[in-house]
């Protein structure tokens, strides 16, 4: 071979004049395939990564609260129970 | 006034609006498309990498203005990088021997060889798919270093650019792949020779 750089340009320059068909026009339906994929695969907003991560959180604060809120989980003092019982006893009676 | 494309994105990045979204897939497609056209022979694919080029286009969409590139740059630099990142998926790297070749692309390389006048006509479309035959020996980046400075005419420092390498490697890269393509061609010729 007489000079393999050579070939090798006039490959190129015969493939740069041979050029591509010209595209200026979208492919029919490529743009609402483009559209319909980024639909499926579209990333959560900010805001749904948010309410999403602190919905475990919600639900075990909730948890904790209402357990924390039980009679049975507060520890009272004397003065806490006598005014419950005198809350709950009926006074006055109707005849 | 009809809305610009930077209108277009704008909305498309805030809203999600779709049609503006198309206007900005209409107003790219003839660059997204040449570049897919020229550095990918198989032609039943060209519509699929366009595909794959405006996802990655929309995706990082909201990210192109940090950038500060002009839009047509960085769109181009996304599309030859879809069609690095599909060249790596080709499992082997050919080997083509003469008898590989059609015999357009044997009258092509013959031509090219022997005369100093340009090839012409029906001999551009052979020596455009042996060109791109050739190419598929090399590895991924060897090959879009190749494409670049001689199917794109860019030079070194542009596509240094694109690649993300120094200017450098761009061009010890570039030596060392015309080295391979030149065995490549030594190989065909001496197919040729025993040919019968």
């Amino acid at each position: 071979m007489n000079d393999p750089d050579k070939l090798l340009q006039r490959l190129a320059a015969a493939t740069r004049r041979e050029g591509v068909p010209a595209a200026d026009e979208l492919p029919f339906g490529l743009a609402t395939r483009v559209l319909a994929k980024l639909r499926e695969g579209r990333a959560p907003t900010l805001w749904e990564t948010f309410a999403l991560g602190a919905l475990p959180v919600a639900a075990v604060l909730t948890i904790a609260c209402v357990m924390l809120a039980s009679p049975e989980a507060q520890p009272q003092d004397d003065a806490d129970v006598i005014a419950q019982v005198m809350l709950e006893t009926q006074l006055i009676t109707s005849r | 006034m009809p809305p610009t494309i930077s209108d277009d994105i704008h909305a498309w990045v805030a809203n999600r609006d779709e049609a503006a979204a198309r206007r900005v897939m209409e107003e790219l497609h003839p660059r997204v498309a040449g570049i897919i056209r020229r550095h990918w022979a198989r032609v039943e694919e060209w519509e699929d990498l366009e595909q794959e080029v405006f996802m990655r286009v929309f995706e990082a969409l909201p990210r192109w203005k940090t950038e500060g590139a002009p839009l047509e740059h960085w769109v181009s630099r996304i599309a030859m990088n879809v069609c690095r990142k599909r060249w790596r998926t080709m499992s082997r790297r050919p080997e083509w021997r003469w008898s590989d070749l059609s015999e357009g692309e044997q009258q092509a390389f013959l031509n090219a060889q022997r005369d100093d006048e340009p090839l012409e006509g029906i001999e551009t479309r052979e020596a455009r798919s042996l060109m791109h035959k050739l190419l598929d020996t090399l590895s991924a980046d060897d090959r879009m270093i190749l494409s670049l400075l001689h199917l794109d005419e860019k030079s070194l420092e542009e596509i240094a650019q694109v690649m993300g390498i120094s200017r450098i490697v761009v061009k010890v890269r570039a030596f060392r792949a015309r080295k391979k393509l030149h065995a490549a061609l030594q190989k065909l010729e001496g197919g040729e020779k025993s040919s019968p």
